[in-house]
């Protein structure tokens, strides 16, 4: 089975992975989109975020 | 003369950093004169296979921004090393953490716990998390703690802000454009603090009578935010802003790094606050009173720590 990888996604904003998987014709068997990225900043709930105004500055 | 070779990368960041790169307008064609770019994946469509081909030491210069939060981007950062002669940690991010660093007050599994099974728009019924590994496919792991550029590899330079300010970019560009940087290590801005730029009246003896939050108060864009109750990071915090957020009416958070004499900027914004809070009437305070004040202070990590948890002496949720 054949398999490209797409690695990094370009031109565009945030980070990204594809794998696509071929059988044996040629044809597409499976595609996956990864994120290889996670900031983890989904955490930051009212304990940290209580007075800010503002988190991101993007 | 052949042309630099720049590379752009980013690792746990928000893309604010490649913004201020854009944010040198016309420079950028200057920047193109003297410079070719052949890695920057938000613009260009070189891969990392593509990288890991280049001789060591092939590239000229690597801005690196974002912080090292999983294990691609510490191998992206050893494999930039490598390839670059010169390596400079660009923005808040790679210099001290910054806001994804806040993160560290959390434990990887309560993070992983509360962003793939309970915030109120996730629907996991199952309880999966991500996996390493599954069907031959990989993901990076994703670390216990967030960490500055420094701490995975040697960094040259280090530019500060969130994000680097255009004129410092400018100028760093310049100096390596005439070869004319200053000795590895340095922190390409100025050593002096913010205050010392402030265009606000300083004449008033420094002192905070009471605590406020921004939106608690209207604020005269003259005075010093600390004399009317604001925490404003300018006496901890390096120069080399412009005073952007002041001039906007905005206090410092802090985005530019500690000045060179401060270890952990944090602790010395809280010594800061410790000797002008009311400072006139502290002997005959009671002890319930100071302490009301100082709970005034909502959220004293993400104030004194916004942009630098991950390198100071705190660190991190410890004991568990």
């Amino acid at each position: 089975m054949r398999r490209i990888t797409i690695d990094p996604i370009t031109r565009l904003e945030g980070h990204g992975k594809i794998e696509i998987f071929l059988d044996e014709r040629g044809n597409v068997k499976e595609a996956y989109l990864q994120t290889p990225e996670l900031r983890g900043l989904g955490v930051l709930k009212s304990s940290v975020s209580e007075g800010r105004q503002r988190i991101c500055r993007s | 003369m052949a042309k630099l070779k720049f590379a752009f990368y980013w690792a746990a960041s928000c893309g604010g950093c490649e913004i201020a790169v854009l944010d040198i307008n016309e420079k950028i064609l200057d920047v193109l004169e003297i410079a070719e770019i052949l890695f920057w994946p938000v613009a260009l469509d070189t891969k990392y296979q593509d990288v890991k081909k280049y001789k060591d030491n092939h590239l000229d210069v690597t801005f690196f921004n974002g912080s090292i939060r999983n294990s691609e981007q510490e191998e992206m950062a050893h494999l930039l090393r490598k390839k670059s002669k010169i390596l400079v940690a660009f923005g808040s991010c790679a210099n001290e953490g910054c806001i994804p660093g806040l993160a560290n007050l959390f434990t990887r599994e309560a993070i992983l716990e509360r962003i793939y099974k309970t915030t109120d728009s996730t629907h996991n019924p199952e309880g999966i998390l991500p996996a390493e590994e599954w069907e031959g496919l990989t993901l990076p792991k994703f670390y216990e703690e967030v960490k500055p550029l420094n701490r995975v590899i040697s960094v040259d330079y280090y530019l500060p802000g969130c994000p680097p300010p255009t004129g410092l970019i400018i100028s760093a560009v310049d100096n390596i454009a005439k070869g004319s940087l200053p000795e590895k290590g340095t922190v390409l801005a100025p050593v002096k603090a913010l205050c010392e730029e402030c265009e606000r009246n300083t004449e008033e003896a420094k002192k905070m009578t009471d605590v406020k939050r921004i939106i608690e108060t209207a604020i005269d864009p003259k005075r010093c935010f600390l004399q009317q109750g604001i925490i404003c990071m300018g006496p901890a915090t390096r120069s080399g802003c412009n005073a952007r957020c002041l001039k906007a009416n905005w206090p410092c958070t802090g985005c530019m790094g500690p000045t060179p004499e401060v270890e952990d900027k944090g602790a010395k914004m809280i010594s800061a606050i410790g000797s002008i809070l009311k400072v006139d009437e502290e002997k005959i305070l009671t002890e319930e009173e100071l302490s009301k004040l100082i709970d005034k202070i909502k959220d004293p990590v993400g104030t004194f720590y916004m942009y630098s948890l991950p390198a100071s002496i705190i660190n991190k949720k410890k004991g568990v």
